[in-house]
């Protein structure tokens, strides 16, 4: 099977890819990082603050994700998600470790440059996530954003903001819901469109 | 809230927060072991998890540096087992160099030693058993290096051909993109016929090895790393007397030892 970074895979190709990924093979790293490298490496950017971290961060996850390949299950979401997820945990236990606080403890870094003339799979995740982060409320990004980006608790967003916790709680939960809905919304009709063809 | 575990109610309530990543450690590690035998629980967490990763994908990209790519690949090969850091390379390569120079070094002194008077012989003695145990030391220092690259090494056992008597082992290390390594311990119990060289074969019959093996004061022959080798196709090891005749041979076995995780 091919593992060039052209277009999408299928959840059957994202097994594949992961399947080879168990056994080391070069050629299914290349082909993972050629589709999220990037992704990684912005959100490493963003959230640590340095080049050096985001790249370290990088390699880290995907030896992470050479680990954990064999318990990738394409049947129980996409690989792009499960990469982020790890790149995301992995991010906020440098800043715990690093840091040496109790929780994460996340900055954002607004100054990085946006890099223009990409075509990597990349650019069409980012596009998609833009086009469904406009579903949302301002005030429902606002809440996401500090959680993700930022690591306030629940708690701490509910004393900040005087709201019960339990809503807070509840308008997390109903945000990344719609986030979620709307992204694959947004999946669909570009690929009705043939954006992602 | 209590270290029982935990009912799909209290981990749904969680289930946001942890997407998110702000739940602490040891209660995520709690909810993780719910979520392995629940699969309710399980599919709106990765429903969850995807909102969650649009966060992650509306962030305007950065542009990582080119040599990254190589870098990543490089840490997987690292940490399969498939590829070797220079730096413990060389060390290995320090090592089996080592190895074949002291056992040589007590070859050299056995001979020097006999014709010296007696005063001299028991100083000499002493030197060469420091060295013989030092010989001794090395081949297991050498194994663990080995061992601690993650990548097992081949080992190819020797018979002795028809009508002679001895044993053997070739050791390879085999390490793509890097210079491979070799070490060969072999004694025969009649060891007159020598010169003796080692020679390497590949599965399609080319020869790339045919160097000469030496002789250390126990009589065992050695032949040491050759920097430059490439002995990823190797198939049979063997070792052949002045008249090219071989006395003792070995396969490679067919499937070479996977790398450990």
């Amino acid at each position: 099977m091919a593992l060039d970074h052209e277009g999408p895979l299928s959840s059957e190709s994202e097994q594949v890819l992961m399947r080879q990924l168990v056994a080391g093979d070069d050629d299914a790293v290349r082909a993972l990082y050629g589709r999220f490298g990037r992704s990684v490496y912005t959100l490493g950017v963003r959230l640590l603050g340095s080049n050096e971290s985001a790249e370290e961060l990088t390699q880290d996850v995907f030896v992470a994700a050479w680990r954990k390949a064999d318990r990738f299950d394409a049947a129980r979401g996409r690989l792009s998600t499960w990469l982020m997820a790890i790149a995301h945990n992995m991010a906020i236990d440098r800043l715990r470790h690093e840091r040496g606080v109790g929780r994460p403890f996340l900055v954002l870094v607004d100054e990085v440059p946006e890099v223009d003339g990409i075509e990597d799979e990349s650019v069409l995740e980012r596009e998609l996530a833009r086009r469904a982060m406009m579903v949302l409320s301002a005030t429902e990004r606002d809440l996401l954003s500090r959680a993700y980006f930022y690591g306030w608790t629940a708690r701490e967003i509910s004393e900040a903001d005087g709201i019960p916790l339990g809503t807070v709680k509840t308008r997390l939960r109903t945000a990344l819901i719609k986030l979620r809905t709307a992204n694959e919304r947004e999946a669909v009709r570009a690929a009705a469109e043939g954006v992602l063809e | 809230m209590s270290a029982a575990a935990m009912t799909c109610s209290e981990v749904r309530e969680r289930l946001g927060e942890l997407s998110l990543g702000i739940v602490p450690a040891e209660e995520a590690r709690r909810i993780e072991w719910h979520l392995q035998s629940c699969a309710g629980c399980r599919k709106e967490q990765a429903e969850l998890q995807e909102g969650a990763a649009t966060l992650a994908f509306s962030l305007p990209p950065a542009d990582p540096p080119p040599s990254l790519e190589h870098r990543v690949i490089d840490r997987v090969a690292q940490a399969s087992g498939r590829r070797v850091p220079a730096q413990a390379h060389r060390q290995l390569r320090t090592q089996v160099r080592r190895l074949a120079s002291v056992a040589v070094a007590a070859a050299i002194l056995a001979s020097l030693s006999v014709g010296w008077a007696v005063s001299e012989r028991n100083r000499a003695g002493d030197v060469q058993r420091a060295t013989e145990l030092q010989a001794q030391r090395l081949p297991r220092e050498v194994a663990k290096l080995i061992d601690s690259l993650g990548r097992p090494a081949v080992e190819v056992a020797l018979s002795p051909t028809p009508g002679r008597q001895g044993t053997g082992t070739a050791t390879i290390v085999s390490v793509p993109r890097q210079d491979d390594l070799i070490f060969v311990t072999a004694y025969l119990v009649d060891s007159n016929h020598g010169p003796y060289t080692l020679r390497l074969e590949t599965t399609t019959g080319r020869i790339v090895e045919d160097g000469q093996l030496q002789r250390t004061q126990s009589g065992t022959l050695i032949f040491s790393d050759r920097p430059g080798l490439d002995l990823s196709k190797v198939q049979f090891v063997s070792v052949l007397d002045r008249q090219a005749r071989p006395v003792m041979t070995g396969r490679v076995p067919a499937v070479r030892a996977s790398p450990t995780p």
